[in-house]
């Protein structure tokens, strides 16, 4: 059984729960417009859960997604990481969650063009307020590069690798500061299918190993992959047939 | 006018020199005597201070001076002549006549002597500043009537600084043959007349001449050369930091640019365009600088027309006006160019592609980093030089006099020549000139005595060493000016009634100059005992002071005082007193304090003793201070305005340069913060990056500096010293703050925010 819900609730243990969102409402305001990115949101990303979020241009995938990693803050609606209540923390306080809870993927990968692959990986250890020493960073970055089968390359300059080399060094560095949850934003946008589906393949690979993945596709063979498919529309969540299919079983 | 040394002594011409040189000179074909003097107008109610010049008929041929009215002189007013005729300026005609069309008519009076004006120079006219800067003659009249006559025409041992000789060379002559053709004449015709004299034993005498140009200029050229070196430096930051924004602005216009592009527009329309953007912003400025520029030139020629020559011939003309549409075309087309250059075609497609995400426009880090330390060095520069000027004017301007200054008028009274200048009824008239002044009710002491502000320098010999001293002397004092300047006497006495009386060979002087003498009797050069008991009783003599004889004068030490400050002399000076004569036409007033003081009331009282004097000079010593610190005044002022414009332009080049920086760094910051990285963590980031160029641009301008100095080191002599290195830590410190803000100020709208908006536009 699946342990994602949306606009349901299910008995599943406190304990194992990882994100929690109620009724989160998002509203962007200019001088003469009103727009509710999201309304209503309500959602419980369970441990070990591989979660996808799909949905057409505009829906609120991405402002979604932004919230969910403490990018930005929700209008309305209260929001728990870990039972820890993170609706309203200080932009310091957002920074902390997010380097120990929370993995991050981009669809441009976002790597440091100056810095080589081990400092790009090893960049949010350096921001840890538990301030590791080199020999442990060493250690951990080491570790995450072999999972992503990237170690041969620690001494490279990203512009030195290819698509998905990049993006599998980008896993590296979310994976890196062992996270809650990767928040994992469309990442084979940038990628031929050939290096997609190894990127795929390496976010399954760590879901069968433990980690929690929410991951926003508009591809619905990469969404089919994810345990739980959650569609937005106008900013709500619509009920997946495989969260319907899991609550039936 | 050269010593047994060689050494030169003085540049000025003795008075029957300057007429037989004159006379007898054959290189020139134009020539003219000049004596510079000020004099009071008697025949205007409020008697002002004129500067007159007495001058041959050549003068005006030589300068060939356009008249508005009547006529210049002529050979009926030469030399001999002794014709009472007068041409005034345009200014004087107009502020003193009120342009009164019947000038010719009139009649004008110094010195007891009638002169009728014959002539009015053109407002066009510009009097060449050959005495001194911002001088500009109000009247000449004619040779025959200057002041210098009486006493110096057969005085060939006194060399006179008012007078001059102005000539045209012939054309067979070059400078050097003309030197060397009239110096032998010269120096034996001088060495014939002052034979009596041992103490010019060995001197020699050389004519040199110097062009217009040179004299005019001066000593101005380091000046305006280190004035051109920082106005440059403006203009290097300036330029560095518009360009900057134009690459800023270029960088923003991406996608209208794109745009364009998309729908046709080749390279050479998108320049056209940015062209007409840069030319009107250009213009603009322009403008404006036209009229900031009109302000300078009033705030110039009304406070610094004594200090740089020409300044009052500033003025916005067809050239300068000219020059102004030169660089607007020059700057239009130089900004244009710089941001047409930084268009790239596949990245405005790229542009359009990706809806305007990501940055096809970028300058390279090199140009980023070269501008930084640029802006750094030229600021750093600049703000240390113009630190370091006002701390050594401010200190000038904030060190105690030493002495009295509040209510204290200096005056000096003029007489006329049928008064012998140091007889018995001269001395005896002001005698009774001093006993009315104090019988005024506002006055509480007089003394007959020079201005302390005014002092000269020269050259003491202790005449038991034989050591010689560079000293500053005043102009003669009486018993009664260290008590009315209540200046502490140290040891021995101050002048006493029978000093003055009898002329006695005195002298007081002060306490550095007495432990200077002290130190040169001790074998160690470091003299510990009691000064005063070595010092009192020496006999001292002044360069140039000799009997009738032609002996040296021997002048005894009687008294030791606490040294006073004279602006404009170098600090803690040596000084020295002498008595002054009992036929002094100078005076101190010390008025009693709120009485109401007018230069009318000195007339009146000057008036009711005798009619045979006329009130020269009569101004409180506050504002001769003030005047003699009006340099000091106007460093510290344009120092101030220049290290703030500095300060303005590289923190506004700092700012653009660094928030593009930031801003092109924007992604790379939403990443950082996505990933953990708080507000500290990115400001360090920021510093530490931009720290090398930051510190590459600080050892620049030291090195700028010391190639400064090493340039200019004669000129700065008096400048450099150890609180140099403070006036750097702190320029340092100034800088670094400023470049903290443009590293901060640009990063705090992406770390202030939530992550998601450096990030926006990422994909």
């Amino acid at each position: 059984m699946s342990n994602a819900q949306s606009n349901t609730a299910t008995n599943t243990p406190n304990n194992a729960i990882k994100i929690q969102m109620k009724n989160i409402g998002k509203v962007f305001e200019t001088e003469e417009l009103e727009t509710h990115a999201l309304q209503n949101i309500d959602m419980t990303i369970y441990s070990g859960d591989y979660v996808s979020i799909s949905g057409p241009s505009g829906c609120g995938k991405s402002t979604l997604l932004s919230i969910l990693g403490l990018l930005d803050m929700p209008t309305s609606g209260e929001y728990f990481i870990e039972g820890v209540n993170v609706t309203s923390l200080s932009l310091d306080e957002a920074a902390e969650i997010r380097n120990s809870k929370i993995g991050f993927i981009f669809q441009s990968f976002n790597l440091i063009d100056e810095l080589s692959v081990f400092d790009n990986v090893a960049l949010p250890l350096r921001y840890s307020s538990e301030k590791p020493t080199d020999a442990q960073i060493n250690k951990r970055v080491n570790e995450c590069l072999e999972m992503v089968g990237m170690s041969h390359r620690t001494s490279h300059k990203p512009n030195q690798l290819s698509g998905g080399q990049q993006q599998r060094i980008a896993i590296a560095r979310a994976l890196v500061a062992d996270p809650a949850i990767l928040l994992v934003d469309e990442p084979t946008g940038n990628l031929d299918s050939k290096s997609g589906d190894m990127v795929m393949d390496v976010l399954e690979e760590l879901n069968n190993k433990g980690t929690t993945i929410c991951m926003v596709t508009h591809d619905p063979r990469y969404a089919d992959m994810a345990k739980t498919q959650l569609k937005l529309l106008d900013g709500a969540i619509l009920q997946s047939p495989k969260v319907a299919k899991s609550i039936r079983d | 006018m050269t010593d047994n040394t060689g050494e030169l002594k003085s540049g000025n011409f003795s008075y029957p020199g300057l007429t037989h040189f004159y006379e007898k000179q054959t290189v020139f074909e134009q020539s003219a005597l000049i004596a510079y003097d000020t004099d009071v107008l008697t025949s205007s109610p409020t008697q002002p201070m004129m500067s007159t010049s007495y001058i041959t008929p050549d003068f005006f041929t030589l300068l060939n001076t356009p008249m508005v009215v009547g006529r210049s002189f002529e050979e009926t007013e030469a030399k001999e002549r002794f014709n009472p005729v007068a041409i005034i300026s345009y200014d004087t005609w107009k502020n003193e006549f009120n342009g009164d069309k019947d000038i010719l008519a009139n009649k004008i009076t110094f010195n007891n002597a009638s002169f009728r004006i014959v002539g009015v120079t053109a407002q066009s006219f510009i009097e060449p500043e050959l005495h001194e800067i911002g001088r500009q003659t109000q009247v000449w009249l004619p040779w025959d009537y200057n002041n210098l006559r009486s006493m110096y025409v057969d005085s060939w041992a006194y060399v006179r600084w008012e007078l001059a000789f102005v000539g045209k060379l012939k054309s067979d002559f070059s400078q050097v043959q003309a030197e060397q053709s009239i110096s032998p004449f010269l120096n034996e015709l001088w060495q014939e007349n002052v034979t009596q004299f041992d103490f010019y034993k060995g001197w020699q005498v050389k004519l040199s001449l110097k062009s217009f140009k040179s004299v005019i200029l001066g000593d101005n050229t380091n000046r305006l050369y280190l004035l051109l070196a920082s106005i440059t430096g403006l203009l290097v930051i300036a330029c560095a930091n518009i360009s900057n924004l134009f690459i800023s602005r270029t960088a923003q216009q991406q996608k209208p640019l794109a745009i364009h592009a998309a729908i046709g527009a080749t390279k050479k329309q998108l320049f056209k365009t940015l062209l007409v953007e840069t030319g009107l912003l250009m213009t603009l400025s322009a403008i404006v600088a036209l009229i900031v520029a009109s302000f300078g030139f009033f705030i110039l020629q009304h406070y610094l027309s004594e200090l740089l020559p020409r300044i009052n011939e500033l003025s916005l003309s067809v050239f300068t006006l000219s020059c102004a549409l030169l660089f607007v075309f020059f700057f239009a087309i130089l900004f244009a160019q710089l941001s047409n250059r930084m268009i790239n075609y596949q990245a405005l497609n790229h542009t359009l592609q990706s809806s305007g995400k990501g940055t096809g426009i970028q300058v390279s880090q090199r140009i980023r980093q070269c501008l930084i330390i640029s802006q750094v060095a030229i600021a750093t520069s600049l703000v240390f030089v113009n630190i370091s000027l006002f701390n050594s004017a401010t200190t000038v301007i904030n060190t105690p006099a030493g002495h009295k200054v509040d209510n204290i008028f200096s005056m000096t009274i003029a007489a006329d020549s049928s008064l012998p200048r140091r007889g018995e009824e001269t001395i005896s008239l002001l005698n009774e000139l001093k006993n009315s002044f104090l019988l005024l009710p506002q006055v509480e002491a007089i003394s007959q005595s020079s201005s302390p502000l005014r002092t000269n320098s020269s050259v003491f010999t202790d005449l038991g060493t034989e050591q010689a001293f560079d000293v500053e002397i005043s102009g003669g004092v009486d018993k009664d000016y260290f008590n009315l300047l209540e200046q502490t006497l140290l040891e021995g006495d101050y002048f006493s009634t029978d000093d003055i009386q009898n002329g006695h060979d005195v002298v007081v002087i002060n306490d550095i100059f007495a432990k200077k003498i002290a130190n040169s009797l001790a074998t160690n050069g470091n003299f510990t005992g009691n000064i005063a008991k070595k010092v009192i009783g020496r006999k001292i003599n002044i360069m140039g002071e000799v009997e009738k004889d032609g002996s040296s004068t021997e002048r005894t030490i009687v008294g030791i005082v606490k040294g006073t400050n004279i602006p404009d002399v170098k600090a803690n000076p040596m000084q020295a007193y002498r008595t002054s004569w009992r036929a002094s036409n100078d005076f101190l007033i010390k008025f009693k304090a709120n009485q109401k003081v007018s230069r009318e009331l000195m007339i009146s009282t000057i008036n009711s003793v005798s009619g045979k004097f006329t009130l020269f000079h009569f101004e409180s010593m506050a504002d001769t201070r003030k005047k003699i610190l009006f340099t000091h005044y106007t460093t510290a002022i344009t120092t101030t305005v220049l290290t703030l414009l500095t300060i303005f332009l590289a923190a506004i080049g700092l700012y653009g340069i660094l928030s593009y920086s930031t801003q092109s760094r924007r992604f790379e910051i939403g990443t950082r913060m996505a990933i953990g990285a708080k507000r500290k963590d990115l400001i360090t980031m920021i510093l530490k990056d931009n720290s090398a160029a930051l510190m590459v641009g600080a050892i620049t301008s030291v090195i700028i500096i010391l190639a400064l100095y090493l340039s200019f080191s004669e000129s700065l002599t008096d400048y450099v010293g150890t609180q140099l290195i403070s006036m750097f830590l702190i320029t340092l410190a100034l800088i670094s703050t400023i470049s903290f803000f443009a590293c901060y100020l640009p990063l705090r709208q992406y770390i202030n925010h939530p992550a998601i908006q450096s990030l926006k536009g990422s994909e």
